[in-house]
């Protein structure tokens, strides 16, 4: 007489299961061809744009310290709460950026005629590549210290974005992905 | 011997779930939009009961019904495969790049699933039964395989699924998940413990069943036009830009984890 009361609760925690993934993974999606139409001012580093002035000072004071050569200072003063949130939000920046480029990219696929399967499978390594450090990152940023090696590490970080956004800006000064954007119909 | 009272109350369920699922496959004209899935849907239905009068007639562990049983189930099993095709299809059909792509993909995990198939039933070399057993078990695991990945890279493309046709493959890989889970781990576990055990297939099914009912609940919305494609060139020009901008991306997340 055990049985029904056992099969009650498999089916029932099956149902659950089962109306759970409905409710929650078939939320409506945008539609593709919607996305493919974005403004190309994707290329945009928008990690560095949106705390630039955060970076800027952070840029500021790591270089300095990296320069007195105060190797042990700097490595107790590497991780202050105000520089972790400030690595936090260029952490999740650059995930997002990387995740809107990559998004992207897969609806002009789903769009495109033909698609290079290399490319597609280049890409899906990098997805999984750049998750990987980011988790590592993060993981390093709520435990661990910067050493003198990070520092300056992260400063040529800085400087590679600053040096990105300008060229970018330029890029989208001259226009020079206009064609581009004509053809996707913006 | 005949069924146990347990097996015969999930057997009368599953026979008025199955016989629901048919009105409303007949009643929402499925056939139009899932051809292979009605079929399956009806021959599921059929086989259902004739395996019913079978084990009433010839009891449930007489020759006949094995047989009966074990060929019915190869055609259920070849149904359902044919049925993943169809969504994949429908999903894919009007995406002709990434078709081609996708295509490539899903035969690849296939043609691995099945070698590794063919390799464990070559390992049970002289006992009819297992091969028979794994051979199922292993087709079942590519059909939930495919349709898991099948499923992904829809998620990662952004193709717009109805809510029907991804309902029904969610219900079918669950099942099979399950047959493939309860065949090579929890049965030889829990079958000699609990004689019950054997039931937990069927009350996969009944969830299955569920989720299709569930699928086929709403009047399935009108056929979307085929999305416009972008010209030729539009691909690999963005390949290039975005590709390095992605691989700088990676490389800078490196920066900060380097010690």
């Amino acid at each position: 007489m055990t049985e029904l009361p056992v099969f009650l609760i498999i089916f029932l925690v099956l149902i659950v299961l089962a109306v759970w993934i409905t409710l929650n993974h078939l939320a409506p999606r945008r539609s593709t061809e919607k996305d493919a139409s974005l403004p190309i001012d994707l290329l945009l580093p928008t990690a560095y744009l949106e705390n630039s002035s955060e970076i800027e000072r952070l840029t500021v004071e790591l270089e300095q310290e990296r320069t007195q050569n105060t190797a042990s200072e700097g490595i107790r003063r590497g991780v202050t709460p105000a520089r972790r949130r400030t690595m936090k939000k260029l952490l999740i920046g650059l995930k997002e950026d990387f995740s809107r480029l990559d998004r992207l990219m897969c609806t002009i696929a789903a769009l495109a005629p033909e698609v290079e399967g290399r490319q597609e499978i280049q890409r899906l390594w990098l997805w999984f590549r750049f998750r990987l450090h980011y988790s590592l990152a993060r993981l390093s940023l709520m435990v661990g210290r910067f050493s003198q090696r990070e520092l300056t590490s992260i400063c040529k970080l800085f400087d590679r974005l600053t040096l990105r956004t300008q060229v970018a800006l330029e890029a989208l000064e001259h226009s020079s992905l206009r064609p581009l954007r004509s053809k996707l119909g913006t | 011997m005949h069924l146990t009272a347990s097996a015969n109350a999930l057997w009368t369920l599953t026979f008025i779930f199955e016989v629901v699922l048919c009105a409303f496959v007949i009643h929402r004209r499925l056939w139009r939009r899932l051809p292979l899935f009605t079929t399956y849907v009806l021959f599921k239905f059929f086989v259902t009961a004739a395996l019913w009068l079978v084990y009433k007639r010839f009891s449930y562990d007489s020759d006949f019904a094995r047989y009966f049983y074990w060929s019915t189930q190869s055609l259920l099993l070849v149904t359902r495969a044919s049925v993943c095709v169809e969504l994949c299809l429908l999903a894919f059909k009007n995406r002709p790049g990434l078709w081609v792509h996708a295509q490539r993909v899903l035969n690849s995990i296939t043609a691995v699933v099945l070698v590794y198939v063919v390799i464990d039933a070559y390992r049970q070399a002289y006992f009819a039964t297992k091969i028979i057993l794994s051979s199922e078990s292993g087709l079942e695991l590519s059909v939930a395989i495919l349709l898991a990945s099948f499923l992904l890279i829809a998620s990662r493309y952004r193709i717009p699924i109805d809510r029907a046709p991804s309902l029904i493959a969610i219900g079918m890989c669950m099942h099979s998940s399950f047959k493939v889970l309860n065949t090579t781990l929890l049965k030889p576990w829990l079958d000699p413990h609990f004689s019950w055990w054997n039931n937990a297939q069927a009350i996969s099914f009944q969830v299955a069943l569920v989720i299709w009912l569930c699928a086929l609940r709403r009047p399935l919305p009108e056929a979307k036009p085929a999305p416009a494609l972008l010209p030729l060139g539009v691909y690999q020009s963005y390949a290039r830009v975005v590709g390095q901008r992605l691989k700088d991306l990676d490389r800078d997340i490196q920066e900060v984890t380097k010690s």
